[in-house]
């Protein structure tokens, strides 16, 4: 089936760790492997891969991943046949999508239709709720701008403010005290301007202790809409997830039927093609609709290694107008697999982004265990781009031994030269709340005495200290040539 | 005389003697990523980024500083550096809420920065008098670098 995709490459317009994941598949595929990318990255696992490569700049690295006509410019330039656009950056911008499929590239994506119907928060929820889904209370700014206050207030504490053009939980507040409403909706108003250009708001009822449940889909042009199961995202620190694990423990059978149902049956209105998700907030046995995202989602590995499937392959297919080679019915799930997000991030100081150079990097190997890696040795983490370095997902017979797999993988990592947040990701999974599945999204913040660092065993100190010093060549050096007391006694750092 | 390691806090002093030896007299040696001390051996991997020293070690990453003795104790001699607001991770400033000489209370919003996209409000730990300003609105600065000073309230 391969060899009747119409085009004989295909451009990834992102980077770090989805556009080395991308790329790998199209390789396997038998295909050209084309790259933008941003010199501020150094050395990258993309640039490794690919067959061809254009570097692209902007007034910011991100910006430069943001501007279509560089892109477009470069695809051709490279003769690309197909643009993956990965997430985030222009994967969800309809006029992108538009721009490639009018210089006669095909776009890796669903039609700019529905993008623009599911990027607009409000309307997408609107078009969910006349569907017969469920949907959370709310208030929408643009339906009455100067009651829109006094409407939120109606709508009760606790309540969540949300851009409009949001997604990925940037400017998205809290509000548990009505007092400070007013201050709040500005401050996101003013986020929601500054990144999306668009400061229109709307606010829902914010479910206390809710699960985050999401659900792969995957449409073809041929109206044939399937889900791949869901995936429980629950544990998440500002409002982004850390670590998402497939299936959920907190569904039953017959809830994982409707749930999974409702979310095909939202893409199938639609009209999707291609992947997606639906994500609910899910709480006290009820589900509300909270939004599909219109692209290749971050932890779609978990999805892959309990269904076997390779999401970028059937992406990749269903651009090319090819049917989904399965109906729902041949769709099995084996096993359980978890994902932890690897950051640049110091989770003792409130999760504060961490930069430096990529001086080791040791990707732990084994049956069932999976590194999509964004950084390599030489490799430079800067403030430019979202602090993700990598993904360590890892599947296991039941919940338990992917959780056991993972930890015991999260201790193999090694990644020197910039701080990450991989034991403090090991102390979550030991937490005995996320051991017995009993998650909820507000977790990480309830318990912020898992972000400390444990106080050193003597044996571990004295070990390390004696590393530093003995690595170091002008002590190596020191102790060589000096006599003993000297040494003992002496500067050791000259 | 001797010298620093500096791990999280703390600054630990190093006495190592030839053989290599620790101060307590047992025998220590590095080599092809493995630790030895006294015959009892460990695996390790080893960075080194100027005067940091990264070493993975029993399953985690760990941060350390190499300092030698003058320069340890010329830092910690500066010290009270309490009435400095600092950055809590690199980014840019989005907007200043205080001006030169104004007095602000405990709690109160003194500066907006952004980082990774996000925005955050950072806000006097205590009472004092706005000493300098040290970035205005849209100037990037580092992790740690110092934003605003303030003095006393008298």
């Amino acid at each position: 089936m391969d060899d009747r995709l119409p085009f004989d490459s295909v451009l990834v317009a992102n980077r770090g760790e989805i556009a080395a994941r991308i790329l790998r598949t199209v390789k396997a595929l038998g295909l050209r492997a084309l790259l933008v990318a941003h010199a501020v990255d150094g050395r990258t696992p993309g640039l490794e891969i690919a067959d061809d490569v254009r570097f692209i700049d902007g007034p910011s690295p991100v910006a430069a991943f943001l501007d279509i006509d560089q892109i477009i410019r470069a695809a051709v330039e490279m003769g690309a046949g197909a643009i993956h656009p990965g997430y985030g950056f222009l994967s969800e911008n309809a006029a992108f999508a538009r721009a490639v499929q009018a210089a006669g590239i095909v776009w890796v994506g669903p039609s700019p239709d529905a993008i623009e119907l599911m990027g607009d928060k409000v309307r997408a929820r609107n078009f969910v709720e006349r569907g017969g889904f469920p949907v959370a209370p709310s208030a929408i700014e643009d339906d009455d701008p100067a009651t829109f206050n006094d409407r939120a207030r109606a709508v009760g504490a606790p309540l969540l403010i949300k851009p409009s053009a949001g997604g990925g939980g940037k400017g998205m507040r809290i509000v548990r005290d009505l007092a400070i409403l007013d201050e709040e909706i500005e401050r996101a108003r003013s986020e929601g301007q500054r990144y999306f250009g668009d400061g229109r708001l709307f606010v829902e009822r914010y479910v206390e202790r809710p699960r985050h449940i999401e659900v792969q889909v995957l449409g073809d042009a041929h109206g044939s809409v399937v889900h791949l199961f869901e995936r429980e995202c629950s544990l998440q620190r500002r409002f982004q997830k850390i670590i998402e694990e497939a299936p959920s423990s907190a569904l039953t059978a017959e809830e994982r039927e409707t749930i999974c149902e409702a979310a095909a049956g939202i893409a199938r209105t639609a009209g999707y093609q291609g992947a997606g998700t639906v994500e609910f907030i899910y709480g006290g046995g009820e589900f509300f609709f909270l939004e599909m995202n219109t692209r290749l989602q971050v932890e779609h590995p978990v999805t892959e290694m309990i269904t076997g499937l390779d999401l970028v392959a059937e992406q990749l297919r269903v651009a090319a107008g090819l049917p989904l080679p399965f109906a729902q019915a041949d769709i099995v799930r084996i096993g359980h697999a978890i994902e932890a997000r690897i950051y640049a991030e110091d989770a003792a100081r409130d999760f504060a982004p961490t930069t430096g150079p990529v001086l080791r990097l040791i990707a732990p190997r084994g049956e069932g265990v999976r590194f999509d890696g964004g950084v390599v040795k030489g490799g430079q983490v800067t403030p430019s781009f979202d602090p993700m370095l990598a993904k360590l997902i890892v599947h296991g017979a039941d919940r338990a031994a992917a959780l056991a797999g993972l930890r015991e993988a999260l201790e193999r990592l090694v990644v020197l030269g910039v701080e990450t947040n991989t034991t403090y990701l090991g102390r979550l999974l030991g937490d005995p709340d996320v051991q017995a599945a009993r998650m909820h999204t507000g977790l990480i913040g309830e318990k912020p005495e898992l972000g400390a660092e444990p106080p050193l065993k003597t044996a571990t100190r004295e070990r390390l200290v004696a590393v530093a010093a003995l690595s170091d060549p002008s002590v190596r050096r020191g102790l060589e040539t000096t006599p003993a007391v000297q040494a003992a006694m002496g500067g050791w750092r000259n | 005389m001797r010298g620093y390691v500096i791990l999280g806090d703390e600054a630990i002093g190093i006495d190592l003697a030839p053989g290599p030896r620790l101060a307590d007299g047992r025998m220590v040696s590095l080599r092809d990523d493995r630790l030895t001390i006294d015959g009892e051996d460990v695996p390790v991997v080893v960075a080194h980024d100027g005067d940091v020293v990264w070493v993975h070690l029993e399953g985690s990453a760990h941060r350390l500083v190499l300092r030698d003795a003058a320069s340890h104790l010329g830092q910690a001699a500066e010290g009270g550096l309490d009435n400095a607001l600092r950055a809590p991770m690199p980014g840019v400033v989005v907007e200043v809420l205080v001006t030169t000489g104004a007095a602000v209370a405990q709690g109160e919003a003194l500066m907006v920065i952004e980082s990774m996209k996000l925005e955050t409000t950072l806000r006097a730990a205590g009472p004092g008098v706005v000493e300098t300003v040290h970035f205005e609105a849209g100037q990037s600065f580092g992790r740690d670098a110092t934003l605003i000073t303030l003095s006393e309230a008298d």
